[in-house]
């Protein structure tokens, strides 16, 4: 029997009507002629109330017991699930992460899934039952929990379907697949039917909230065809797959990033100030993107940007780095990027500079610039995303 | 290495200020040179609602499922605490059930615990100023996850206290055991102490302070209980093995929902009597007030909690389902009044004086054992007859 892995968001499985719902059509799914497994997210806004919970006690919550209490979201819906499908004479059964296989490695809020030990899985799927299983979470060696981070019940989702050698994987959320850009923003956002694996990769990357890096890197890894579709609006989709290179070339997309910051460092030469800055960094788990460094006579300068969606502990951060560097180090955090994505965009620079010319024309500050082969990132005030986002999409998508 | 059990019920981590308030008593206590075990239950009114969710969809949710979803309240308020001690700069760590290996058998949503793999706690308490364990929740040999039952954080407490051979606390807003609901009635008197069979008694009668299953596992090991106030320094209650004070009757207690049940016109025969309880054992439906006569048939008649009824008809439809002539009726609406004491044992004239305080109230089943006596009385006459008994009694 061929195996199907089923994704839903948590807008998708947000109240109880709704978890029925996606029981029917998971039952008629499995009617069909599959081996069905499926993978939930937390309710609506679960995970964001837990968080705020967490604050209430603590601006610096341990990283470990955050995944503890985070982890109880997806364990809510995929119980209420296998009740909705059991209910309608669908034999099922909920499995945590843990008790999936999904192993990790032990970066806390997130974590990297290592491997898939998908046993208790096929054993279930072989009895013929529906498995649910809790997307976003995962257990380390330590057996400790985990969670995965944003995006991180695709993660679980892809990486399972690439374990369980599934036909494909279903990604079902309140969109119906991948847009030129965020259409609530952008109304003449196009809906775009396919994807590469790599374009797909790039507007994660740049913030684009539809599927996680590291979930296409599965895909692409194992070949597998992930469908993006609406739950709840039959019809249009996105399907991201192996494409031949060149056939859709020049600008695919406009995706933007809110919360970013800018950190800038500067210090005297020979000191070892960097070192204990990345350290630090890297023990609290930012990772640092888009790093600028150069040496002057006697000093040197750099400068890099963090993503702290997923930081819970920012403003405690801050602090100790101002403790540490005094007035050497400076953050920014109202910054935010928009990028232009598509294959072969840097091939020359023309949309580099016009893209420049278009913002600074509309009075909209670029503060950093930089390019991959797939992508051009822009950096500049938050306040000016969703003009910059709008002048990008009119030019590239629009008018091309 | 001193090491004390603390466990907190609902309504003690019903709200983040709580959770922030325990932390503190917690730290009193590691400042003592103390390690902390503490166990949680799920915060306030979590599990109920929970359950709702659950009805929402059927009112017959699979009871594995249900184990799933109920345990995420106590690994909530579980991580929460330790967010809160790491906050006061204290070294904590956060355990489920799986991690804490607190293994039990696989009936879900009334597993019990059949041993602790405490090799993980005793060296995380090493390292460690406390370790939170969340409650009601145990894991079977194959992984699955179980849940205890109804207070069963009591358990989970006293039997991590008694495979770390160390004190139980058992905190709640009440401060102790009383001789009768201080809730219902605000004059009843606390107890200083109370013997594990009385509070066995007390407990399977429905008084809510301690989980039954908890008070045997202390007989058992031997492992005396403190019962206190969360917030209060009031001295609670200790439930040990003799009580010291020695009074016929200690306590009493009130089980509401009660629903009579009773089988009339069978054929006479006794085989039936055991397969009829059987049946009902095995769909895990526990009955109380047991009673049969024969005449020209056989009448049985025992009770149940209200919420059991349907469970009950189908169990009892399905075993005299090729028998015809018979009668089974549901009486629903009635109260369960029992009075307990060690003392009884020894002391003549405790039923007549039982029988004394309710003459005006009309009974419908008596039964006792060698602690106790129990009747039934509809829902309407609870209050007056519990009024007379414990001035009679002087609870």
């Amino acid at each position: 029997m061929p195996v199907i892995v089923l994704k839903y968001g948590g807008s998708s499985i947000a109240d109880i009507e709704k978890i029925k719902k996606v029981a029917a059509a998971i039952a008629s799914v499995k009617e069909s002629g599959y081996a069905v497994a499926v993978v939930v997210s937390a309710m609506g806004k679960t995970t964001d109330s837990l968080i705020e919970t967490a604050k209430m006690i603590s601006n610096d919550p341990p990283k470990r017991e955050i995944d503890m209490l985070l982890s109880t979201g997806e364990r809510i819906t995929m119980s209420l699930l296998c009740i909705a499908l059991n209910n309608l004479g669908i034999d099922s059964v909920s499995l945590t992460g843990s008790q999936a296989g999904i192993i990790t490695n032990d970066r806390h809020n997130d974590a990297r899934v290592i491997e898939v030990r998908p046993f208790r899985v096929i054993d279930e799927l072989d009895n013929g039952k529906v498995v649910v299983i809790g997307g976003f979470q995962g257990v380390s060696y330590k057996r400790d929990i985990t969670t995965l981070g944003r995006g991180g019940s695709d993660t679980t989702a892809i990486a399972l379907a690439a374990a369980l050698e599934a036909e494909r994987c279903e990604i079902y959320s309140d969109v119906d697949g991948v847009y030129t850009a965020d259409p609530s923003m952008i109304k003449e956002a196009k809906h775009l039917p396919e994807l590469s694996y790599e374009q797909m990769q790039e507007m994660s990357e740049a913030g684009a909230k539809v599927l996680n890096s590291q979930a296409v890197q599965f895909a692409k890894n194992e070949n597998i065809a992930i469908y993006a579709r609406s739950t709840f609006s039959q019809g249009k989709e996105t399907i991201i797959r192996k494409l031949p290179a060149g056939i859709h070339k020049g600008v695919s997309s406009i995706v933007y990033e809110t919360d970013v910051a800018r950190v800038s460092f500067c210090m005297e030469k020979l000191k070892d100030d960097l070192d204990l800055l990345f350290d630090y960094l890297d023990s609290n788990q930012i990772k640092i993107k888009e790093l600028n460094y150069f040496e002057e006579e006697n000093s040197i300068k750099a400068s890099f940007i963090i993503s702290y969606q997923n930081i819970h502990n920012l403003s405690l951060i801050q602090k100790e780095l101002n403790d540490k560097f005094k007035n050497n180090i400076n953050f920014y955090l109202n910054f935010g990027t928009v990028s232009v994505i598509g294959e072969g965009i840097n091939n020359d620079n023309t949309i580099l500079t016009e893209t420049i010319k278009l913002l600074k024309n509309n009075e909209i500050d670029v503060k950093g610039i930089s390019t991959t082969s797939f992508r051009i990132s822009l950096l500049m005030d938050r306040q000016k995303i969703k003009e910059a986002v709008k002048i990008c999409h009119k030019r590239w998508i629009e008018q091309s | 290495m001193k090491i004390i059990v603390q466990k907190y019920g609902g309504s003690s981590v019903a709200e983040i200020e709580k959770i922030k308030r325990i932390a503190k008593k917690i730290e009193g206590k590691i400042n003592e040179g103390i390690k902390l075990l503490v166990v949680v239950s799920a915060m306030g009114k979590t599990t109920d609602n929970l359950i709702k969710l659950a009805n929402e969809i059927t009112e017959e949710p699979v009871p594995r499922e249900m184990d799933m979803l109920l345990t995420t309240g106590e690994q909530v308020s579980a991580s929460l605490l330790s967010i809160a001690l790491n906050d006061l700069g204290f070294n904590c760590k956060s355990l489920n059930a799986f991690q804490a290996g607190i293994m039990t058998t696989g009936e879900f949503t009334q597993a019990r615990i059949k041993n602790l793999k405490t090799k993980k706690i005793k060296n995380l308490l090493k390292e460690n100023d406390a370790i939170i364990v969340t409650g009601f929740q145990g894991i079977t040999e194959e992984g699955e996850i179980t849940t205890l039952g109804r207070g069963g954080s009591d358990t989970s407490a006293v039997a991590l206290a008694a495979a770390l051979n160390a004190k139980c606390e058992i905190y709640s807003d009440v401060a102790g055991i009383f001789t009768t609901d201080p809730r219902l009635h605000p004059d009843a008197k606390k107890l200083k102490y109370i013997t594990y069979d009385e509070m066995l008694e007390m407990s399977s009668l429905g008084a809510k302070v301690l989980h039954s299953r908890s008070v045997e596992i202390a007989k058992k090991y031997g492992i005396t209980i403190y019962c206190g106030s969360t917030f209060s320094d009031e001295e609670g209650s200790y439930v040990m093995k003799k009580n010291i004070e020695q009074p016929v009757v200690s306590g009493l207690s009130v089980m509401d929902n009660q629903t009579q049940v009773t089988l009339s016109n069978l054929p006479l025969d006794y085989n039936l009597v055991q397969k009829i309880f059987e049946k009902v054992a095995k769909e895990g439906l526990n009955v109380d007030m047991i009673s049969v006569i024969s005449n020209s048939g056989l009448n049985i008649s025992f009770t149940i909690i209200e919420e059991k009824k349907s469970h009950v008809e189908k169990a009892l439809t399905q075993i005299l389902k090729d028998m015809k002539g018979y009668n089974v009726k549901f009486h629903s609406g009635f109260s369960k009044i029992s009075i307990v004491g060690i003392g009884m044992k020894s002391s003549s004239g405790v039923a007549s004086k039982y029988f004394k305080a309710l003459e005006k109230i009309p009974v419908k089943l008596v039964t006792t054992s060698e602690i106790k006596i129990s009747c039934l009385v509809e829902e309407k006459y609870k209050e007056k007859a519990v009024k007379s008994l414990v001035n009679v009694f002087e609870l």
